[in-house]
């Protein structure tokens, strides 16, 4: 039989996995060979405002967990630079999530991106290849394929998907509002430009801002699943 | 919530950001180019002298903003009915489908 959990082999009779240490059934796996592509809703428009609305009160509420967790993020991807980032990107969404769901969050959340060490990482090595390769030709196009695969992250820890299916995904939903989108991606950036002006103190509050505008949108478009384990 | 009309207003950035950007580039960079397409191949990429352009044309001067960028008055064009196109969704992405793929016919026969 397979783990419910991570999917790995495991004993018939086993009460707990060797892999992951759940309980038979803890919680769904979905194989990604198995899973549908994702087919994202219809009409689907950038609401910039009310994202970066949604992150700053989301942020404002949890100030001290959200600037304790940009400290550590910003800290670890000095020290690890390119391979961490994924991780960490997924452990920010996490956090993100369980915040907008209502749940208790604490700084370990950022570690639960480890979770989806692959995934995040592939995706993360992608994005910026694929941003570099757009950056290239006279910068706008880097900017709208950054906007495009802005989502990644979060199919991959909520819907648990493979790096190349979320890339998709994102892309599924970009592609509907590639203007409003882009938009949101440069509001963003101007959020935290504001951010580094007040003497790059102020990132601690606008890094996380809108890594969480990011999770609301999400939110909005897609919907986080209460069930992901790692949002319990 | 706010309501979408802000949103639709927000919408007037790029022509905003588009402007600012023009101001700068061409007032600092002058003729330096930021495009790495041309740094590395020495040609210029189907983008290359759009800033310039769009310049020209907020000065009125049409054959330089062509000789720029021949898609220049497009691309002003474009930018400047975003918020109008996006009132009107599956016109808009069919009108940013067709400019794309201006551009991309364009960057090819500049290249050839």
């Amino acid at each position: 039989m397979f783990c419910t959990v991570c999917g790995s082999t495991m004993n018939p009779d086993a009460q707990f996995c060797p892999n992951c240490g759940k309980p038979p059934g803890a919680g769904p796996f979905v194989s990604p060979v198995a899973q549908p592509a994702y087919v994202p809703p219809t009409g689907v428009r950038a609401q910039t405002g009310r994202w970066l609305g949604i992150g700053w009160q989301m942020v404002k509420n949890d100030l001290g967990t959200f600037v304790v967790a940009t400290l550590l993020y910003t800290l670890l991807n000095g020290v690890v630079p390119l391979i961490l980032q994924g991780p960490l990107m997924a452990g920010f969404m996490i956090l993100a999530f369980k915040k907008l769901l209502g749940r208790p969050t604490a700084v370990g959340d950022l570690f639960r991106g480890f979770n989806f060490f692959v995934p995040a990482l592939v995706a993360s090595l992608l994005i910026a290849v694929f941003v570099f390769a757009g950056i290239l030709v006279c910068i706008i196009p880097g900017l709208v394929v950054a906007a495009a695969l802005n989502f990644t992250y979060a199919f991959i820890v909520d819907k648990r998907m493979d790096f190349w299916p979320a890339i998709q995904a994102s892309h599924a939903i970009v592609k509907q509002d590639y203007l409003g989108f882009t938009m949101f991606l440069i509001a963003c950036a101007l959020v935290n430009v504001l951010g580094a002006l007040c003497c790059i103190v102020g990132l601690l509050v606008t890094v996380p801002m809108t890594f969480c505008a990011v999770a609301a949108a999400y939110q909005d478009i897609a919907g986080v699943n209460p069930a992901t384990p790692e949002l319990a | 919530m706010r309501p979408p009309r802000a949103e639709v207003l927000l919408r007037w950035t790029p022509l905003a950001a588009a402007a600012l950007w023009c101001l700068v580039a061409c007032r600092w960079l002058d003729s330096a180019s930021l495009c790495g397409f041309r740094w590395l191949t020495g040609r210029p990429c189907p983008l290359c002298g759009l800033t310039h352009g769009i310049a020209a044309l907020a000065l009125g001067r049409w054959s330089d903003a062509v000789s720029f960028n021949a898609l220049s008055p497009l691309a002003a064009a474009m930018l400047l009915a975003a918020p109008l196109l996006s009132l009107a969704p599956a016109f808009e992405r069919r009108a940013w489908q067709l400019a794309t793929a201006a551009f991309a016919v364009f960057g090819v026969l500049r290249l050839v």
